[in-house]
């Protein structure tokens, strides 16, 4: 927001003020607001400037190791635009099939997170029962089921989006487990004082006031699906920015798979601020404050 | 324990036409006694509790941290369950939460941060499954009430500690119930908003005929309330005496200074160090 | 009206009365809870087996070997299992050790100067939304198909929640324990070694745990694009020759792995905290 610089010493009718008055305690205290204001937007300044100047470095490193070495080994930031230009339409389809993926897999796993979370975190029986099964499902890296998975549902789409489910799921699900049970407790008092219902009490206290427990999941989420479509992709490797990387890999043709991983990489992030909106939005609407995990 | 504290349960020495023209009892408590474990912690929390509040009463309990008085709420409330005796409300047993005819106001004031004030008030009315048209001019006549027109569509953080438990107090009328429980609502704020909200309290309930049970540790604020102060001591919780305040209602600040006060909130004290 | 409780007792016979059914009752509840609980547990087991039992038996066994043709090729592949497990074993091993040094390391570094925290902020948080497993192959292509390309795959997907957590965990100083050292005359360094590092160690344990599951993860793709050596290599490779029943005693095997990483890795944590009495970070 541009603040213009307003002489404090002209009152409303256009006179200079006396000093030892009580409108020059004004006056100076107006100065040292705007010099501070004034302070703080150099310094956010500076610090955008020092940012730009860490990705130049970066950039201008990745070119200096590019020249020294074999292109088929590193190639440049220039190099890589060449091959994103050439590989163009492959890069393009496969971009599209990669977000799809993402955007089913996320979807699919954090609805089922979102329900059995909501199931077992209000039923401590269930908590009890699932407990060693919910550990040996965070334990294991789902990303090992990818060969297993592909050889059941093939090399296209699907696969990848089971996957994708099956990683998203698991973070929507303890973060709503959790957030369920943390209720305040006055709210869950008022909640039984008044004889409300557990479905009423779920929906009108605790799914709400899990929100910001859940939106942290469901970033968390949209990360570990975007993970597991890709290696589900290098091991598939038909469709999709992984499969891409994994024929550039193949042929040698670095900078396609270059091309690929950049292109994948503006997805990944896409996707994730995606998420970060999404969780900015939910909280504004239900006046809610994010979570601090 | 001064001979001329009335213990509420004694009979009346008036004789039986008189008992049709006491008011009725509203809520009684009978040998309640409530005992939990916590862990491996064994609380006696309430022992051989007797206690009738009649209609229209405004009945103060008292006592030192850990002397069960909110315990006691929460068995009337229904919230809790005891271990001996029986608690009714209207005549009718308390087993289990949920009674229409209770209101509830807690020391945080428990309002939903993600509902508007107006909402919050309308919530008993949801859970009740009432009709949203119906109950809309209750509400808005309650917020005139509490003296809080033109806040209807603040958020509870938008709003002061004071200003949060008058929501809460019109949320705990919005049913029409014939009792209000009050478990130390005024305990969050801080000295001035306390006197504020007690004065605000009186106005209220002079304006609505309901009985209220009001826990408090604050002697002052109890006696300045109530027409009876239940006192009660800890471990296990027993009522160790009932104090009659007899000034006559509207009660005003004034009243604070007067001699007769004094002396009975002295009384209040006397019997606390006591225990 | 019912005759009063306490008229003839004492406190402690009270007391006594209500303790014995209370304790009754608890005990009562708690042994209900555990058999419903153990009998929970197995019954989802059952569902799980029956599930796959069923499969296998409704597909054919190139798609769904049963459990029983899983055990069986365990047993006939265990030279390969064999051969391959100390690989993966080594490669996550190495990968924790240099990610968490250099997580560490830098943190540390970055930690020593708040602007250069700052300018780095963004960075770390976009870097928490790229997925860092997509380097794989490009790391191989550099580093080669052995041990190294992989140990650098784990390293780095290891390397970035540790990072993270040393810088959060070195912020988070009690602002008054901070006050009382100055105030003693206490040098930077002394600072440091004496009340920044404990204060850190909730957040950078956490952080191990974290980079023990990663580094797994790291190992197992790195051995997916490379294919040669590993489990990671024999699941792609069973997959690619529909050796099913190798391919899922392979998937217990690296299971088993993955459960034991990360039970050492939480044990580790547990541990080391109690050690120090300190307190699990806020999860």
């Amino acid at each position: 927001m541009a603040r213009r610089l307003v002489d404090p010493r002209a009152s409303a009718a256009g006179a200079p003020v006396a000093p030892g008055t009580a409108a020059t305690a004004e006056y100076w205290m107006a100065r040292e607001g705007q010099a501070a204001a004034v302070r703080a937007r150099r310094e956010r300044l500076a610090h955008t400037g020092a940012r730009l100047l860490v990705l130049a470095a970066v950039l201008g490193l990745w070119q200096a190791l590019a020249s020294r070495y074999d292109v088929t080994l590193m190639p440049g930031p220039a190099q890589t635009y060449a091959g994103l230009r050439r590989g163009w339409p492959l890069i393009a389809t496969a971009a599209v099939d990669t977000s799809l993926e993402i955007a089913l897999g996320f979807a699919a796993g954090a609805l089922i997170g979102l329900i059995l979370g909501s199931l077992v975190g209000q039923s401590q029986l269930a908590e009890g029962i699932l407990h060693p099964y919910l550990i040996a499902y965070q334990a294991v890296p789902k990303v090992g089921l990818a060969p297993m998975i592909v050889l059941l549902l093939g090399f296209g789409l699907w696969p990848k989006v089971v996957l994708a489910a099956l990683a998203a799921a698991f973070p929507v699900l303890e973060n709503t487990m959790v957030g369920v049970q943390r209720v305040d407790e006055d709210s869950a008092r008022l909640f039984a004082g008044l004889g409300a219902s557990p479905t009423q009490t779920y929906l009108k206290l605790r799914l709400i006031s899990a929100l910001p427990s859940i939106m942290a999941g469901v970033r968390v989420a949209v990360v570990l699906a975007t993970v597991s479509v890709v290696v589900t992709e290098f091991v598939a490797g038909r469709i999709g920015l992984g499969a891409v990387m994994m024929l550039g890999y193949a042929q040698l043709d670095t900078p396609l798979v270059f091309a690929a991983l950049v292109v994948l990489t503006a997805v990944g992030l896409a996707y994730y601020f995606a998420a970060v909106g999404l969780e900015a939005l939910v909280l504004r609407w239900f006046n809610l404050t994010p979570s601090t995990r | 324990m001064d001979a001329t504290d009335q213990v509420a349960t004694r009979p009346s020495r008036r004789g039986p036409a008189a008992e049709d023209r006491a008011p009725r009892v509203v809520i009684r408590c009978q040998d309640v006694h409530k005992f939990y474990l916590a862990g491996s912690r064994s609380v006696y929390a309430l022992k051989g509790i007797d206690l009738e509040v009649r209609e229209r009463e405004f009945v103060s309990v008292v006592g030192k941290s850990g002397c069960g008085k909110s315990t006691l709420l929460h068995c009337i409330a229904g919230l809790l369950p005891v271990s001996h005796g029986e608690v009714a409300i209207n005549g009718e047993r308390v087993d289990k939460p949920g009674r229409r005819d209770i209101g509830l106001v807690f020391q945080t004031s428990a309002l939903l941060r993600w509902r508007t004030a107006w909402d919050n008030v309308l919530l008993p009315a949801e859970v009740f499954g009432l009709s949203r048209a119906a109950i809309e001019p209750r509400v808005r006549q309650l917020f005139r009430l509490v003296e809080l027109e033109g806040f209807e569509r603040q958020y509870p953080n938008q709003l002061s500690g004071g200003m949060q438990q008058r929501v809460a107090i019109a949320r705990a009328l919005v049913h029409d119930p014939a009792v209000l429980l009050m478990d130390e609502p005024f305990g969050a704020l801080d000295a001035q908003t306390r006197e504020t909200m007690t004065l605000e309290l009186m106005r209220i309930w002079e304006a609505t005929p309901k009985t209220v049970l009001f826990v408090t540790h604050d002697l002052q604020e109890a006696a300045f309330l109530a027409t009876r102060v239940v006192v009660m001591s800890a471990r296990p919780g027993t009522i160790q005496a009932i104090v009659d305040v007899p000034m006559p209602h509207p009660r005003t600040p004034d009243l604070l200074a007067r001699a007769d006060f004094v002396e009975t909130v002295q009384r209040l004290r006397r019997l606390l160090m006591a225990q | 009206m019912p005759p009063r409780l306490a008229a003839d007792k004492t406190d402690a016979e009270l007391v006594e009365h209500f303790y014995a059914r209370a304790a009754r009752a608890e005990t009562e509840q708690r042994r209900r809870v555990r058999q419903t609980t153990r009998v929970g547990q197995v019954v989802v087991l059952l569902a799980l087996l029956g599930v796959w039992w069923a499969a296998a038996a409704v597909y054919p066994p190139v798609l769904v070997p049963g459990p029983a043709a899983t055990v069986q090729a365990f047993f006939d592949g265990r030279a390969t299992l064999w051969e391959n497990t100390p690989i993966t074993i080594a490669e996550i091993v190495l990968g924790f050790l240099v990610g968490s040094l250099l997580g560490i390391g830098l943190g540390i570094a970055i930690a020593q100067s708040r602007w250069a925290e700052i300018i780095l902020t963004p960075y770390l948080v976009v870097s928490q939304a790229v997925p860092k497993v997509a380097l794989a192959p490009i790391l191989i292509i550099v580093l080669g198909y052995g041990l190294a390309s992989k140990v650098a795959v784990a390293a780095l997907i290891a390397f970035f929640p540790l990072l993270e957590n040393t810088i959060a965990g070195l912020r988070q100083v009690d602002p008054d324990s901070l006050r009382l050292l100055q105030s003693l005359g206490a040098t930077r360094w002394q600072i440091f070694t004496k009340l920044r590092v404990f204060t850190a160690l909730p957040l950078i344990f956490a952080g191990l745990r974290i980079a023990a599951v990663l580094a797994t993860v790291g190992a197992i793709v790195g051995e997916f694009v490379a294919g040669n050596r590993g489990l990671g290599a024999l699941l792609v490779t069973s997959m690619g020759t529909f050796s099913t029943s190798l391919l899922y005693a392979t998937m217990g095997v690296l299971t088993a792995l993955a459960c034991g990483v990360y039970l050492a890795a939480r044990s580790g944590e547990r541990r080391a905290l109690a050690r120090y009495n300190l307190a699990p970070p806020e999860r």
